[in-house]
């Protein structure tokens, strides 16, 4: 599935790159500066990745809320397109054909890159200044790829950042009685929860998901080092032995045999089910499906843990998900200032709050959590809240349009090198080395 | 030792062998539609249950209360019997022409017909894509139906099923004053019956389970089908709820089982030889 996405979204980009002189610019970025105001019923469009389930129907609920309430007689279609990967190659392929939509939710660093660097996305800027939105409210960390040389072509909308969960009642018959704070605490964790039966691990004591631009990214960010330079035109992990040590680590972790290597196909689900199986302590997961899996874990019988995610060295943690922005192409500008009234109900704490508490994303503003839907639900359940604090430690990869090729040869290599074990930590980053070479541009 | 008796025990190992097929394509059938009616704790126990604690038929009521299962139903039911019903007028008379007459660039254009059928519509959808989008039919079914009109390898498969009819009975009828599209519909056809029925049967699984292309080629809920919304079942974030998804699946695949049961021996003639009788 993975393959058939990237095939499609390779050939999809090349295609519309092909074709992308044909896309009318009626309003592009060049011409910011002037905002009009919607004086006339508009219909406009959303493209998103939220399927069925909480995700989609919040998205339905907060579009209907809009479309409902607003007194300029904006109307806005949603419609869901796939997932990150389908959507960001779906929007592209519009734009050459100038059939996109209004409004699209990107994945923030393989995304946003990706259709800014066709100037397809409207500088918000000018708006937010006329009508005063302050761009403190929004966490620092989450707003990396919005505001972009002095534009602001995004804002975040369905974030989530990886946090620790783990099996109370597992680290308690260990006598462990908190969260790991460390890596070398985590080791000692998981080594004294596996258990292996007649020569057989029957419960490893973690498991860490093939996401390098996630965790490996977060380990080497961690140790002083990063994956993406500032410039977003170079790989310093590679070079300085940051990602030799962490890659190392992990190929001995598994090893080792307490921290299991995920499934080849699926990896994410079968990882939850084992979870819920008690057959896996511990994990990283993103806080986007926090709200399942409380859910899940009570029914299994397991008593939950959450906590910040385990440090080499300076505390740290990656943050991911989608923004949404307003596209500046084929569209016109009453559309464009339609979309934009319906960014700002968005963004309201109201909305905002609602979309955290139903799914499990970060809010995205600071003053939304102090409204009274996210008290109440904190109060409940505590777990929330320690993705947000861990917000005060988020770091995020530079910007950078090389960012999705360059993971993809990470995920590859960490696949050979942790699923496949047919090469070694210092072969892995020879060959990525070679990749690198192709990926990023010569100095 | 009755003669009967041996015959049995010889034909034993195949019977084991065929046995064994049968269960190995049937099981994947079965696991589908026992974890439809499972609950998600039940569906990822380990080790797995192979008979449900409980049916229960939650997975199918938040299925159609999630999703327009019908409207969706019903945009694949269109596209897939318009596809048919536009590949079967091309293709007939195409398969006629190239196996009964001659004509000045047959073989040129019959190598066109089979370069078509090795084209993948993954080197030629951004340019439908474009032209559907400047045609303003994307608000339609019929970026999903049209591309389809001419079926390459049904008019292959055809020609050659029209070439094993002697040229005798072409000329008989002729000799009658048949007209050539009496020949080609009540003469020609009803030998072929069986080869008719495997492209429309092909034809009618690669449309019902065409994700790629509706994927490419719509973008509102009013004109996707069933393969896209059962996409839309998954999510990234919380994980798979696999009784949702097979009770999905089960809606998705329920009807073509159904046509390949009423199909089926049509199929298994069409690949068997047949002499002039």
């Amino acid at each position: 599935m993975r393959k058939r996405s990237v095939l499609l979204l390779t050939m999809l980009l090349a295609g519309s790159f092909v074709f992308a002189n044909g896309a009318k610019e009626s309003g592009s970025s060049a011409q910011s500066g002037d905002t009009v105001t919607v004086n006339a019923p508009v219909t406009i469009t959303l493209w998103h990745t939220r399927g069925a389930g909480k995700n989609g129907e919040e998205m339905t609920a907060v579009t209907k809320k809009f479309n409902e309430t607003n007194k300029l007689g904006i109307t806005v279609e949603e419609s869901y397109q796939g997932n990150y990967v389908a959507t960001l190659a779906k929007t592209m392929q519009a734009i050459a054909a100038g059939t996109n939509p209004t409004m699209v939710l990107l994945e923030r660093a393989a995304g946003v890159p990706v259709v800014n660097d066709a100037g397809a996305l409207l500088d918000m800027m000018p708006y937010a200044k006329r009508d005063g939105m302050d761009l403190a409210n929004f966490p620092e960390a989450l707003m990396k790829y919005s505001l972009v040389d002095g534009k602001l072509i995004t804002l975040p909308y369905v974030r989530s950042t990886p946090v620790f969960y783990y099996n109370k009642g597992m680290y308690r018959e260990a006598g462990i009685v908190d969260a790991p704070k460390t890596i070398d605490e985590l080791i000692a964790a998981s080594k004294k929860i596996t258990k292996v039966e007649n020569g057989k691990t029957v419960v490893f004591g973690f498991e860490l998901l093939n996401d390098p631009a996630w965790f490996i990214q977060n380990m080497t960010y961690q140790l002083g080092s990063n994956m993406l330079s500032a410039d977003g035109k170079s790989a310093p992990s590679l070079e300085d032995g940051t990602l030799l040590k962490v890659l190392s680590a992990w190929r001995s972790w598994v090893d080792e045999g307490w921290c299991a290597a995920p499934a080849v196909t699926n990896a994410s689900n079968a990882l939850l089910d084992d979870f819920y199986n008690k057959r896996v302590g511990a994990f990283f997961y993103s806080t986007g499906g926090m709200a399942n899996i409380i859910k899940n874990s009570a029914e299994a019988g397991i008593e939950l843990g959450v906590a910040f995610l385990p440090t080499w060295d300076k505390p740290a943690a990656p943050v991911g998900g989608g923004n949404l922005g307003i596209l500046s192409v084929n569209t016109s500008k009453q559309e464009q200032a339609a979309a934009w009234e319906f960014m700002k109900f968005l963004m309201e704490d109201e909305q905002v709050a609602n979309n955290s508490a139903h799914t499990g994303y970060l809010p995205s503003t600071k003053s939304s959590i102090n409204h009274p839907i996210l008290k109440q639900q904190w109060a409940e359940h505590p777990e929330f809240r320690v993705a947000f604090d861990q917000l005060s430690i988020a770091q995020e990869i530079p910007y950078s349009i090389y960012k999705s090729q360059y993971e993809e040869q990470m995920t590859v290599v960490c696949s050979r090198l942790i699923q496949d074990r047919s090469i070694s930590p210092e072969q892995a980053i020879e060959e990525l080395k070679a990749e690198a070479v192709q990926i990023f541009p010569t100095k | 030792m009755t003669h009967d008796t041996e015959r049995r025990l010889r034909r034993l190992p195949s019977d084991l062998i065929k046995f064994a097929v049968v269960l190995l394509f049937l099981f994947p059938f079965y696991w589908m539609l026992i974890t439809s009616f499972k609950t998600y704790t039940e569906a990822i126990r380990f080790p797995p249950s192979l008979w449900p604690q409980h049916f229960n038929m939650t997975s199918y009521v938040t299925l159609l209360e999630k999703m327009n299962v019908l409207r969706y139903m019903k945009n694949t039911l269109i596209v897939t019997l318009s596809c048919i019903a536009m590949e079967m007028v091309v293709l007939v008379p195409a398969a006629y022409a190239f196996a009964k007459y001659e004509f000045a660039g047959k073989s040129l254009m019959f190598s066109l017909v089979l370069v078509a059928f090795m084209i993948p519509t993954q080197v030629t959808f951004i340019t439908v894509y474009i032209m559907m989008a400047r045609a303003r039919l994307l608000k339609t079914l019929l970026p999903q139906i049209i591309p389809f009109g001419a079926n390459a390898f049904g008019i292959f498969l055809l020609r050659q099923a029209f070439m094993q009819i002697p040229e005798e009975i072409v000329e008989s009828a002729r000799l009658d004053n048949a007209s050539e599209s009496k020949i080609m519909l009540q003469v020609m056809l009803p030998m072929c019956k069986s080869t008719i029925v495997t492209i429309a049967l092909f034809s009618f699984v690669s449309h019902w389970n065409n994700y790629f292309w509706p994927l490419v080629m719509t973008n509102s809920e009013a004109v996707q089908p069933l393969t896209i919304a059962m996409d839309k079942l998954k999510d990234v974030e919380v994980g798979i709820d696999w009784p949702l998804i097979m009770a999905g699946n089960i809606v998705l695949v329920a009807p073509i089982l159904i046509v390949f049961i009423f199909a089926s021996r049509k199929i298994i003639s069409a690949f068997a030889y047949r002499g002039i009788k």
